[in-house]
């Protein structure tokens, strides 16, 4: 083989690679056009493969050459409409692209590689044949046998089964000529040259004759276009004076020139018998104008389906068409009797090299097979681009040139400018050379209708992939490294996510599924979507899994949230496949998606619903070479942070450190909107001495504070007190560093704590670091060997000083710290239920109702008082008996308003009207409002006192407004005091009603519930939190029949303080009643479980006092 | 490890560039040398090995700056204004040798180069391709690719 020198291969490689990339496509899209044929695609593939082959051809690749040919001869027969590409066919053809993929990754031993198997398959499937029948039994053991329904010549015709497209050249005795395209040839003829075969026989024609191959074929050359050889022709420049086809005894050439037929032979000098004339119709004929003898043999080739193992003779009659004429010369086999012609295929057969006939594979298409996303050693530049770099490398040059020219002649005003220029084309240079590195994400998107296709067809499913923003340009570098991670990802929404068809039809789905992938530019990164509408992610499988596996505890899991757990797929050592499959389910899972997306500066997160399918989402940079960091400064050296693992940046006032930052076990927090983020200090993970800048001297000191809450103590005021030489600072009442601030003596701007809080992936939490500086783009640069295991820093870059700052590797510190994800989840799911019962324990929360009665003043209700609201016209109120009613549900709803008992607007004029439902004394009765009507939780402080009235409870700020409170009990009870008849009061011994123990700590409440139950003649002890009342209780042992209690309270809790009554055996016997605003069904468990026997609401008076009376009853029979 | 011993045939002559590691004077191959220089502006590297004095800029590349008396277990080699950073190419990257003092560049015959003692001025034998005897000093040729090993 000859193989030409390096440059031309590798073009030929690349374009070939190309061309395979899009035939791959164009494959799919043909099977999924089917019978309905684009004629256009097929003559895109036709053409790509055809420019493969004359390649091959053309640098001695045979085995490519050969392949192509295959693949082309079915594409031909597609394209007449003779195939159908159906599923099968479209394998076959895909799995030969494989191969010449294969063959091309590895060119130079490409012709040494097997494949036999391929070309056998195409041949079957060119035949007609299943290509699952496709290996055919060796050769010799099927004896040839002669069609029984074609003409004499088509047994000929048959061993030279020409490509689709091509016609066959077939000599007079019967021996394969040349294969030829009438496209290539008809040209030429229509402009008047004669196209001839010549069979030169070397013995004869060359080496009797003193020629040399050589020599006749410059002849050839200077008179004419040599079309085609059967021998491998190196190119003429190359060819050795000595040269002789190796494999052949014989020389076959289409040659086209101006000579005449008669003229003809004057160039070769040979048996004129061994010329013929190609005519338009692509017959042969002899020079004198006749036909050859077998007209059949011109015509286009069309195999017999049925003739297998000529089928199977195929190749070795094609590829070596020189052994079977050496068989055939020894035998003289010269007639043209169709058992001989079909017995002349045979010994081409037997000949056939072993590997063609040896151990038939498997004919299932490898589909599996894992694709590759190798590094490309050459880049496509649009010439475009390069022009520009080309002229700003030229302004880049004049401007040195300038400023060398300014700086040698001392001219500071030319430097600056020159200066400013260099700025500026750098600036563009960087952009355009990072252009050229970029690329589209269609190449790596390209791949997965393929991947896709493949793997929905060896599942038994039907997959239908969307591709979206395949134009959307990302760095090489992280196109390489993003396809194997992807693949990863669509193989596993093939695999796990889409359901089998017969599934999704009884989930009601469409029995197709589809995968969507979608790239698109958002806040300077990529983001991709992979979404599949598949049966999406169970989070409790994975918990489980995770528990079963003993990658988490079940603690943890616990309280986890369905995100968290869905986020457990990343863990490292989880597969999920519930059986594994060749596809997944490799052991390698998701956790390496994640651990090369984090490589690559990238975010992967999911979400799913099951049942409905799942989103992947990841984030990418569009580049690695050039970030934006943030710069910091930690004990006196800078340190870049990327941008993208970057969430805000915290600066807390001196003051405020004692209150926000909190210690959580072992670990620091600080309070940020509500949550609690865990904090790494940069000093304490690197192991170095956190620094501050004096604000007095400013001298850099070591920073010796153990914990972030502790203050800077100077043992000696420091040398005589800076500010004693000040005037105004003397006069200034300095509050110095002594005790005059008390506790908090903290207040320089200095002494503010610089948290750049930071995510990766799942994590967030606050790196605290002595000073936050600029934020700039870096250039990322590798560090040594010695360092690799430093796993903090994810390389170096070289500030504008010159000087060299590192870049921290933000998840690894955060493992270096001790916060790996999941741990940290976990973490901070407990911090953060621990942050909620501290606000809890601090404010009540209550749920109101806000409406109006009049358009000025709002209104608020207790929100599980309001049974419901209902809309009504004005023109629907009677009023009956004094008292105004509505009808309702076949009875009468008693309406009251407002303004009847407190001192408030009247009720608005207005045609419609609300009423909203309370039930008191066991009716129901209607409050007469107008909206808007709104409910919200809110943490509030009631003013019991300064808006009390008559039917009003107190006052709140709600949504900026002043809100009373309104007393429905009192309303009713003015209004209709018929309706309250006197609750029995259960009495203690002699006549002495029974003392109730009532821990609150909202004031407000406290007095509220209170006034309700001594109104009604108990006597109350009061307590603030649960300890006050477990201490009272001890002391009022005796007297203290009953207790009510809130929930949330300070020090100790409702649950708490019961607990420690049921547990005590002196007041087990107590019945603890429970109030709270809003009792959710997990605190009625709870409290059970401790043993409270009651829950009440806390503004509905009545039930409580039900309650306390029933229970106290109950106590008394006891 | 295949670069334990260099590319150079151990015969010829060979300039040898001198310095000090401490109190042993050690030479190398001046062809190894990308450059001497004493910009000492290095950035330290928390959390990096001992030996690892930090990284420093040379002109757009990362290097790293080793002390190379550390590394060949003697005491730290201290910033003076002698001590200079021999860089070194090993394996396609950029690593700076902290050495103490300069000294000449020696012509040496490979013929002539000993088998190293077992240990010169207090480092270890192993680290040398040999010893040069010069007209009044003793130059103990370092196998650089072998000091740079990460693991000694």
């Amino acid at each position: 083989m000859t193989i030409q020198d390096d440059e031309t291969l590798q073009m030929y490689l690349e374009e070939s690679l190309e061309h395979l990339e899009d035939i791959e496509n164009d494959l799919l899209a043909i099977e999924a056009a089917g019978a309905d044929i684009d004629d256009d695609l097929v003559n895109k593939v036709y053409r790509a493969a055809h420019s493969i082959k004359g390649g091959a051809g053309f640098m001695g690749l045979t085995n490519i050459k050969n392949l192509t040919h295959e693949m082309e001869n079915i594409l031909g027969k597609i394209r007449s409409r003779e195939m159908v590409p159906t599923s099968d066919v479209i394998n076959v053809l895909l799995s030969a692209s494989d191969t010449l993929k294969n063959l091309m990754d590895n060119v130079l031993h490409s012709n040494d590689e097997d494949i036999s198997e391929q070309i056998t398959r195409l041949q079957a499937v060119l035949a007609g044949e299943k290509p699952q029948d496709g290996q055919q039994a060796p050769a010799e053991e099927q004896p040839p046998q002669a069609p029984a329904d074609q003409d004499t010549d088509a047994a000929a015709q048959d061993t030279c089964p020409a490509p689709e497209g091509t016609v066959a050249l077939v000599l007079p005795d019967g021996r394969c000529g040349l294969f030829i395209e009438p496209e290539d040839i008809l040209p030429l003829i229509e402009e008047g040259k004669c196209v001839y075969l010549v069979e030169i026989l070397i013995e004869e024609d060359i080496k009797a004759k003193d020629k040399t191959a050589k020599a006749v074929i410059e002849e050839m050359d200077q008179t004419g276009i040599i079309l085609a050889c059967n021998a491998d022709l190196p190119p003429l420049d190359q060819i050795e004076k000595d040269w002789i086809p190796e494999e052949t005894d014989y020389l076959l050439f289409l040659f086209a020139t101006i000579l005449k037929p008669g003229d003809i032979n004057v160039l070769f000098e040979i048996d004129p018998g061994r010329i013929f004339q190609v005519s338009p119709e692509m017959e042969l004929r002899t020079l004198d104008g006749e036909l050859v003898s077998q007209p059949a043999d011109m015509q286009a080739a069309e195999p017999a389906p049925e003739k297998v193992e000529q089928q199977a003779a195929q190749e070795e009659t094609k590829d070596a068409p020189e052994t079977a004429r050496a068989e055939k010369t020894k035998a003289e086999e010269t007639t043209s009797g169709q058992a001989e012609k079909a017995a002349a295929s045979v010994p081409s057969a037997v000949k056939a090299p072993p590997k063609a006939v040896s151990e038939p594979k498997a004919a299932e298409p490898k589909i599996s097979k894992p694709s590759k996303f190798g590094h490309e050693t050459s880049l496509r530049v649009h010439v475009s681009l390069l022009d520009q770099l080309m002229t700003l490398a030229g302004e880049l040059v004049l401007s040195r040139n300038q400023l060398l020219q300014s700086m040698a002649s001392g001219d500071q005003r030319g430097s600056e400018i020159a200066g400013q220029r260099i700025d500026l084309i750098t600036s563009e240079l960087q952009e355009a050379i990072m252009l050229t590195r970029m690329q589209s994400i269609g190449n790596v998107f390209n791949k997965f209708p393929r991947v896709v296709r493949d793997l929905a067809r060896s599942l038994g499913k039907k997959v239908e992939l969307v591709l979206e923003g395949k134009e959307v340009e990302l760095d090489k570098t992280i196109i390489e490294a993003i396809g194997d991670p992807l693949t990863h990802l669509v193989r596993n929404a093939v695999d796990h996510g889409i359901e089998t068809p017969d599934v999704r039809q009884q989930a009601g789905k469409n029995p197709v599924g589809r995968i969507y992938l979608k790239a698109y530019h958002e806040a300077g990164q990529v983001n991709i979507e992979i979404s599949d509408d598949g049966q999406g992610i169970d989070g409790h499988k994975l918990a489980a899994k995770a528990l079963e596996k003993g990658l988490v505890t079940e603690e943890q899991v616990k309280v986890m949230s369905e995100r968290e757990k869905i986020n457990l797929i990343f863990l490292p050592g989880f597969s999920t496949a519930e059986k594994v499959t060749d596809v997944s389910g490799r052991g390698v899972g998701m956790d390496v998606v994640k651990t090369n997306l984090d490589k690559l500066g990238g975010l992967i997160d999911i979400d799913s619903e099951v049942g409905k399918g799942s989103v992947i989402r990841i984030k990418l940079p569009l580049t690695l070479a050039i970030i934006p960091c943030q710069i910091v400064l930690t004990g006196g050296e800078r340190y870049a942070i990327p941008q993208v693992n970057l969430e805000e940046l915290l600066r807390i006032p001196a003051d405020q450190i004692r209150s926000r930052i909190e210690r959580v076990g072992d670990a620091e927090v600080v309070r940020l909107r509500g949550n609690l983020l865990p904090l790494i200090k940069l000093s304490e993970v690197i192991g170095i001495e956190p620094t501050y800048v004096d604000p007095e001297t400013g001298e850099r000191l070591p920073d010796r504070r153990k914990t972030l809450s502790d203050r800077r103590c100077l043992k000696s005021p420091g040398p005589g007190l800076p500010e004693a030489a000040d005037d105004y600072g003397s006069d200034r009442a300095e509050p110095e560093t002594e005790n005059r601030r008390g506790d908090e003596r903290r207040y320089r701007a200095a002494s503010a704590l610089n948290i750049v809080v930071v995510s990766t992936g799942a994590m967030k939490y606050g790196l605290v670091v002595d000073e936050l500086h600029d934020s700039e783009e870096i250039v990322v640069k590798p560090l040594g060997r010695d360092l690799k295991k430093c796993k903090g820093y994810a390389g170096a870059t070289i500030m504008g000083d010159g000087r060299v700052a590192l870049i921290l590797d933000v998840a690894n510190l955060a493992q270096m710290a001790g916060l790996t994800s999941v741990e940290n989840s976990v973490r901070a799911a407990e911090i953060a239920k621990a942050e909620i019962e501290a606000i809890n324990a601090r404010k009540d929360k209550q749920s109101l109702l806000i409406f109006r009665s009049s358009e000025e003043e709002q209104f608020a209700a207790p929100l599980n008082l309001v049974e419901r609201i209902e809309k009504i016209k004005y023109t629907d109120i009677e009023e009956v008996g004094g008292k105004r009613v509505i009808k309702y549900r076949g009875g009468s709803l008693p309406l009251f308003s407002i303004e009847e008992v407190a001192m408030v607007k009247p009720l608005a004029d207005k045609e419609n009207l609300l009423v909203i439902v309370f039930v008191v004394a066991g009716r129901e009765v209607g409050l007469l409002a107008i909206g808007p009507v709104d409910a919200t939780e809110v943490a509030i402080n009631i003013d019991g006192q300064t808006l009390r009235q008559a039917g009003i409870m107190g006052s709140a700020i709600i949504n900026n407004q002043t809100t009373l409170l309104i007393d429905i009990f009192e309303i009713v009870k003015a209004l209709n005091p018929e309706w309250f008849e006197e609750q029995e009061v259960v009495e203690v011994g002699e006549g002495e009603a029974a003392t109730i123990l009532f821990a609150e700590d909202s004031s407000f409440f406290r007095s509220q519930v209170r006034g309700s139950m001594e109104d009604q003649g108990y006597n109350v002890l009061e307590a603030e939190d649960g300890e006050i009342a477990w201490n009272l209780l001890q002391e009022n042992a005796d007297r203290i029949a009953l207790v009510v209690t809130d929930i949330e309270m300070p020090n100790m809790d409702g649950f708490t303080l019961t607990k420690k009554i049921k547990e005590s055996p002196l007041f087990s016997h107590l019945p603890v009643i429970a109030l709270t605003t809003l009792a959710g069904e997990e605190d009625i468990a709870r409290g059970k479980e401790v043993g409270i026997d009651d829950y009440q609401i806390k503004l509905d008076k009545e039930k409580l006092l039900a309650s306390i009376t029933n229970h106290l009853k109950q106590l008394k029979a006891a | 490890m295949e670069t334990a011993t260099s590319n150079t045939p151990d015969s010829g002559m060979v300039e040898l560039a001198t310095f000090y590691v401490g109190q042993a004077l050690c030479g190398m191959d001046i062809l190894k040398v990308q450059e001497i220089n004493k910009l000492m502006e290095m950035t330290t590297v928390p959390q990096a090995p001992g030996y690892v004095m930090g990284i420093l800029n040379l002109r757009g590349q990362i290097v790293t700056i080793i002390d190379l008396g550390k590394k060949l277990g003697l005491a730290t080699t201290e910033l003076s204004e002698t001590s200079r950073n021999i860089i070194v190419n090993s394996k396609g990257e950029y690593i700076g040798l902290h050495v103490s003092r300069i000294s000449d560049v020696v012509e040496a015959d490979w013929s002539k180069v000993e088998p190293p003692p077992a240990n010169i001025g207090g480092v270890q034998g192993t680290f040398f391709r040999g010893v040069f005897k010069t007209r009044d000093s003793l130059v103990g040729i370092l196998d650089t690719e072998k000091v740079l090993l990460e693991d000694n």
